[in-house]
């Protein structure tokens, strides 16, 4: 049987990616570095086991926003791709808006809700509000 | 007003908005998904004369014909969109720059009260979840203060 595959990429299509397999987790993230890293209040993510994640085409740039953190994001387009931690080895944690289906990874847990913006009053359905 | 700071991640770029927003606004549209890599962008419309930069130079990327998405080229975060379009007939201003209000140093400063293109949204998130009690401009038509 032939392992599921996800693609996508950022906004003017010069970095693309694929994931292979099953996502494992899917999570939104509300804390401020994420929040900057992309512009945007809240973030959801596809949260990759080690080997899952591979870039097909384009170079992405990488920043690093901590010490042992690399975001990487289109330099063409600024689109944020990816997240990476030293702490969590070998796992990518790809920005799931920039699926080729945005809706494919739908979220069931949050991190960081203590950082979630004042005015953020999305709850995931079945979450505690 | 006294003016408001803001700026990426990294702190390269850095912006000063010293007139009053037209709006406050979560924007679902498609292109603002693939911009941020976010589910939504909230933005904040001013007149154009009174955003300035006020440290380093952001990347300009065309996003469709006329419009433009500025970023910062060292830590990819997103900052700014103009779009000749805009401004209509709602909006009292000669020309206006939207500012992604989560960049603004007080980032809770401006709550949303409209959401455009809710109806682009992945299909788990709501934008009656988003902004509750707000005003609705979906791309198939508006749909006002329905709970």
């Amino acid at each position: 049987m032939r392992e599921p595959i996800l693609e996508g990429g950022c906004l003017c299509g010069a970095v693309r990616y694929r994931i292979t397999g099953k996502v494992p987790a899917a999570n939104l993230c509300h804390c401020r570095s994420c929040r900057l890293a992309t512009g945007a209040p809240v973030v959801g993510f596809a949260d990759l086991a080690p080997g899952q994640f591979a870039w097909t085409q384009g170079e992405p740039a990488f920043y690093a926003s901590s010490a042992a953190v690399r975001r990487g994001f289109c330099p063409t387009c600024g689109t944020s791709l990816t997240y990476e931690s030293d702490d969590l080895p070998g796992e990518v944690h790809v920005l799931s808006a920039s699926l080729d289906d945005p809706a494919a990874v739908p979220p069931t847990g949050e991190f960081f809700a203590g950082e979630k913006i004042a005015w953020m009053h999305l709850h995931l359905p079945g979450a505690p509000s | 007003m006294s003016g408001h700071e803001g700026g990426c991640l990294c702190g390269a770029v850095r912006y000063r908005v010293t007139a009053e927003p037209q709006v406050s606004c979560y924007c679902c549209c498609a292109t603002c998904q693939g911009a941020s890599g976010a589910p939504a962008v909230s933005w904040i419309a001013v007149e154009e004369s009174g955003f300035s930069i006020v440290a380093g130079t952001p990347v300009d990327y065309e996003s469709s014909p006329g419009v433009t998405r500025s970023f910062c080229g060292r830590c990819g975060t997103a900052l700014t969109y103009t779009n000749p379009g805009y401004p209509d007939g709602r909006f009292q201003a000669a020309s206006l720059i939207a500012v992604a209000s989560i960049t603004l140093d007080d980032a809770e400063a401006f709550p949303p009260t409209e959401v455009f293109h809710g109806d682009e949204l992945p299909s788990w998130l709501s934008p009656h979840s988003l902004c509750p009690g707000g005003r609705h401009h979906h791309t198939s038509g508006d749909d006002d203060n329905a709970a």
